[in-house]
């Protein structure tokens, strides 16, 4: 093999070394992976205190409406039975 | 890399993966952390692409698991091991989606130089960009032997046992790739 050849192949070789780098995981995914890897029961998606603390308020708004709900309703209908029971008396 | 809730202890390769192979779910945690970065690298280069590159990841450490307790009869040392499942895992991905004719390259493979002038980075660029190219058409035993040298730094017994080749063959494959890659190379400049 002649010099030029030997310079043109350590030139590649040196293109390679400067091109071909190490790349690194996103940190996000390497701490997932480990999760899922070394405890395949906790959960993969994990919520904020915060987060949950709103959830627990919406909840609880949610639960809060509902009784009202049902009771305005109820109270709506027994006027309305009432209402029909003066209209038509037996 | 990323520092992880537990430190990684001073544990050999051998110890932790007897403690995985009993079902030390922790000791494995230990050598996903020591090579997860490598082997992430290793199937980037070989998907170009981020989302693959994760999956796959994802599988060979699963895989690894499966198996850890069939490790000891195959006589290879770990990094070989893993490897040798990323290879596998990253040829069935070549050839399930064998209609891809061009693989993307994300663009973090490419560097921003700060202080350089634009049109050297740019001309840099270009040539890392053809390299790449070049690499990528290579067949893909040879394009394993170049990662595993220059991107992993493997030294040519350790490429052999990876590859499950002799270190003469391992070096006589790197001298043809070597030049074949020139070749390219220069057709590709030539155009």
């Amino acid at each position: 093999m002649d010099n030029a050849q030997t310079s043109d192949l350590e030139a590649i070789e040196k293109l390679m070394v400067s091109s071909l780098q190490p790349i690194n995981p996103r940190p996000e995914f390497v701490e997932g992976l480990h999760q899922r890897l070394t405890d395949p029961m906790s959960p993969t998606v994990r919520f904020t205190p915060r987060f949950s603390y709103q959830f627990l308020l919406l909840v609880l708004a949610t639960f809060l409406n509902g009784i009202i709900f049902v009771m305005t309703a109820s109270r709506v209908i027994i006027s309305l039975i009432k209402e029909f029971m003066l209209v038509n008396p037996r | 890399m990323p520092k992880l809730v537990r430190n990684v202890p001073e544990l050999s390769d051998e110890i932790a993966l007897k403690l995985a192979a009993q079902g030390d779910q922790e000791a494995f945690g230990i050598l996903y952390e020591r090579y997860v970065s490598r082997i992430y690298s290793y199937i980037y280069y070989r998907t170009g692409n981020q989302h693959d590159a994760e999956d796959l990841t994802a599988r060979v450490f699963f895989r690894a698991l499966r198996h850890v307790e069939n490790y000891k009869d195959r006589g290879l040392p770990l990094s070989a091991w893993l490897y040798r499942i990323a290879h596998n895992l990253v040829a069935n991905w070549h050839r399930d989606n064998s209609r891809r004719k061009e693989i993307p390259l994300d663009e973090i493979i490419l560097v921003r130089h700060g202080g350089d002038l634009p049109e050297m980075v740019l001309i840099e660029n270009e040539e890392k960009e053809n390299l790449l190219s070049v690499i990528h058409r290579l067949p893909a035993d040879r394009q394993q032997l170049i990662l595993l040298k220059f991107v992993e730094h493997l030294s040519n017994a350790e490429i052999g046992q990876v590859m499950g080749r002799s270190e003469g063959a391992v070096k006589s494959l790197y001298h043809r790739t070597l030049l074949s890659l020139r070749d390219d190379f220069n057709l590709i400049l030539e155009s």
